[in-house]
């Protein structure tokens, strides 16, 4: 039986608070001190031809260091010179002795962290071949996602080539020095492909009904463990539940099939995914509760008797521990909670789950990825520059008093990162509660309340960092003048503005904050003026007790603010909660039981209404001119400078915050 | 001052009327600009097939996300999206029952594609064939996605003088 690296949890608090998160488990024949793993994630931080870059070794050797001697997954490598397989363009490749240099890196900071390296194969499939015309797969089924490439089916003389490349590439993880070895077969890759009926309508060996679609996948496991040897642990991912019903894809029952052929096929653990990229239901955005997947790792765990892991909603360290009790499932898998925190799991350990930075599973990163850009993260502002020393907190040359106005977002990322370099900070708040826009954003509904764990985590950085915060201070140009700090930062927030078109005795104006913290009610047809994420906001949180709502944006789209991934949840919510929507258009007038709304093609068009809900935005600059007055270095950041999302808030805050 | 609702609707058809007509005069003009383009003898009728084989492509994507293939009206909802995509460009149509489950009929009482077919000088037939490829596509792109046997047949059409568009639609197993 092989150990790696020992690991003693006892001296540490979590230890007794997770005593199942914190126990060996054994995979093959390898023990694993905790039951912690990082889940392989595309970041795009390699070169676009393959290469690994030192980025990317930054990023990965964070990761390494928050597993606490778990196992660590590098990102997927593509495995073939045509680059069929590759689905993003900064993804690691494997298809040649030449990129075992760069992996090694990889496993060596892993390793120096004292994590397992764990090495995953990824051939992307129909979601591949990103910088050629076409993707590879079974069949040459049309996509439905218009960002994909037209599908090329493959050959038999194909299919034998790509078992070999995989074999191939787990021969190179070993020579680059991974412990363990593992098989992505899920979300619309090419193993999957090969499995699910909707992508599969081969008529060979490869095809057929679910034992001929497992071929490939079995192949693959036959090839790679032959390359391998027994000692590696191999692990496989596969979906349990594909949610591809509209398209006619496995039921749950083929789902389970499958690992049970996998087993058979040998493979030491299996990760339990569901949905598909090309799903038309939710599963990993914020409306979907916590712990909702679970079903499946149970299911999975009365199907095959090597251990099981899953990621997918699990965020907080109690769930997994409760779930791996009662024997649900074996290990804690995460990818978005350690992108938004690379040491998640490191500060649970120690006893410090306020310094956990929550991820709000707003999946801005895979947005990112999707659109060829390098990974983000919407509430991590150094993610992906863990190599880069400017994006490091670093002690100030000269220690200043710096005055921040504004106790929200963008105020206490910039205080505590300031404190921390050794500055004077302090906070006026004009409220007698931190939070600013995010305290009321919070409230609205499907799952928006975990924003609001970003206020915790800073309230606790600002106390750490002993930020000196003011609360229910205005502050005026007096203010200003009688402290005479050394920097000002104004980080107020945006003004909600109310439509320009006037006001009737018969129609309520109120704002979209007053309405979310219940300080003001409206009657049962609401007009709301906004289309952007507060608008969006306001819109569910009333449409959700009842209300008649209709939204007038300016825009062409609604939630111009939301990133991509996300938007269509709130599109869908909109639809479904029958809310009409007037794009590009504005309010006109304002009459007793009426609102005119311009719209498209200069048509006017009259909504009967009781209240305008008013959720624009508009930055607010007052106070630089006071500062520009009295010669005071000032900073203007997060929505007073340009109305946006809480990440830009956060951003412009942390990045403020290390230069002053 | 209180607005007419009466007169917005009517001036907003007004406009949806004009964008349609565009629309049909912008595809005769580029069918124009690119056969003087292609070498003379050229039959126009493989330009507009392939022409409207690309749109079909693309008006298939449209549909998958509006079908649902566990759905007992699978069928009927491609002809929904078919009525719903044939009266946005300006068409007349509906959809008929089938005399059983797995079939259903479209009817199209008014179409101002052939007239702008005169006015360019292309024929009738350009305009039955470039229809039916038109659906062929989508169909056969649908079929593909959601692995079904769906079959679209054209049993009349205005262009060659009949009073209707009649298409039938049918599921195999």
């Amino acid at each position: 039986m092989a150990v790696n690296f020992k690991w003693d949890y006892k001296p540490y608090p979590a230890a007794a608070k997770y005593p199942n998160l914190f126990k060996p488990i054994k995979i093959g024949n390898l023990i694993i001190p905790n039951r912690i793993k990082y889940a392989a994630t595309e970041d795009n931080l390699n070169t676009h031809d393959g290469y690994v870059t030192d980025a990317d070794v930054a990023y990965m050797r964070e990761r390494a260091k928050g597993v606490v001697g778990g196992i660590c997954t590098i990102q997927g490598v593509y495995m073939d010179e045509k680059r069929e397989g590759q689905g993003y363009v900064g993804q690691a490749a494997a298809w040649h002795d030449k990129f075992i240099p760069g992996l090694k890196k990889l496993a060596d900071a892993i390793h120096d962290e004292k994590a397992i390296a764990n090495y995953q194969l990824m051939h992307c499939g129909r979601v591949g071949g990103v910088d050629i015309p076409y993707c590879a797969g079974p069949s040459a089924i049309p996509q439905r996602l218009k960002v994909f490439k037209p599908v090329r089916e493959m050959s038999l003389q194909d299919i034998k080539q790509c078992i070999k490349e995989h074999a191939d590439a787990a021969r190179r993880g070993i020579e680059a020095g991974y412990d363990m070895m593992e098989i992505s077969g899920i979300v619309g890759y090419l193993v999957s492909n090969f499995l699910s009926k909707y992508t599969n309508r081969r008529t060979d060996e490869y095809g057929g009904d679910i034992y001929g679609r497992c071929k490939f996948m079995t192949d693959i496991i036959k090839a790679v463990r032959k390359e391998i040897g027994k000692d590696v642990p191999l692990i496989i991912r596969l979906c349990a539940e594909e949610l591809l019903n509209d398209v006619g894809g496995n039921t749950p029952e083929e789902s389970m099939i499958t690992y049970k052929m996998a087993e058979e096929a040998g493979v030491d653990c299996i990760s339990v995914t569901q949905g598909w990229q090309e799903s038309s239901v939710p599963v990993i955005s914020r409306d979907i509760p916590q712990g909702t997947w679970l079903y499946n790792a149970k299911r999975a765990k009365q199907t095959v008797k090597v251990p099981i892991s899953m990621a997918y909603r699990l965020f907080l360290p109690e769930l997994p521990d409760k779930a791996i009790a009662d024997g649900t499932m074996d290990i804690w898998e995460m990818c978005r909670p350690m992108i938004a925190d690379p040491l998640m799991p490191k500060k649970i350990l120690e006893g410090h789950p306020e310094d956990v930075r929550p991820c709000v599973a707003c999946n801005l990163c895979l947005a990112r990825l999707f659109r060829d850009a390098p990974m983000t993260c919407y509430v991590n502002p150094v993610c992906a520059h863990e190599s880069d020393p400017k994006w490091q907190i670093t002690p100030a040359v000269q220690k200043n008093k710096v005055m921040i106005v504004g106790g929200g977002p963008a105020g206490l990322e910039c205080a505590y990162s300031s404190a921390l370099r050794g500055h004077e900070v302090h906070v006026y708040e004009k409220n007698t509660t931190l939070g600013g826009q995010i305290s009321y954003a919070s409230k609205a509904p499907f799952g928006d309340i975990e924003l609001y764990g970003i206020i915790n985590f800073l309230k606790a950085q600002c106390d750490k960092a002993k930020v000196n915060i003011h609360l229910g201070t205005t502050v005026t140009p007096k203010t200003i003048e009688d402290e005479m700090p050394d920097t000002l930062v104004i980080a107020t927030g945006a003004v909600f503005t109310p439509p320009a078109a006037g006001s009737s005795k018969g129609v309520n104006i109120v704002s979209a904050p007053d309405v979310l913290t219940g300080k003001v009610k409206t009657g049962e047809r609401v007009m709301i003026f906004g289309g952007k994420k507060p608008g969006i906001s306001v819109a569910l949180y009333l449409a959700e007790q009842g209300k008649k709502i209709s939204i007038v944006c300016k825009e062409r789209n609604l939630g111009k603010d939301v990133n991509p991934s996300l938007i269509w949840r709130y599109v869908q919510k909109l639809a479904q909660k029958k809310v009409t929507v007037y794009k590009e258009s504005q309010i006109e007038e304002v009459n007793e039981t009426s609102v005119v709304v311009k719209a498209l093609y200069d048509t006017r068009i009259s909504v009967p209404a009781d209240t305008i809900v008013f959720a624009e935005r508009e930055s607010f600059k007052e106070l630089m001119s006071t500062a520009k007055e009295l010669g005071i270095e000032a900073h203007l950041i997060g929505d007073a400078l340009v109305p946006r999302s809480l990440s830009h808030a956060l951003h412009d805050g942390y990045r403020t915050g290390i230069r002053i | 001052m209180p607005i007419n609702q009466e007169d917005e609707m009517r001036k907003l058809l007004s406009k949806f009327d004009a964008l349609g007509n565009i629309t049909r005069a912008t595809w005769y003009e580029w069918r124009q600009a690119a056969l003087s383009f292609l070498p003379p003898g050229t039959n126009p009728m493989e330009l507009v097939l392939k022409a409207w084989e690309v749109v079909g492509h693309d008006t298939a994507k449209a549909y998958f996300t509006a079908l649902d293939k566990s759905k007992p009206t699978f069928l009927r909802d491609i002809a929904k999206c078919i009525v719903n995509s044939s009266t946005m460009m300006g068409e007349t149509a509906k959809i008929v029952d089938g005399r059983n489950p797995d079939e259903v009929y479209i009817q199209w009482d008014r179409c101002p594609w052939p007239e702008f077919a005169r006015r360019y000088g292309a024929s009738m037939e350009e305009d039955v064939l470039g229809c039916d490829k038109w659906f062929q596509t989508v169909i056969a792109d649908v079929n593909e996605l959601f692995n079904t046997k769906v079959k679209l047949e054209t049993l009349h059409a205005i262009p060659r003088g009949e009073k209707v568009c009649v298409r039938r639609l049918s599921i195999g197993v």
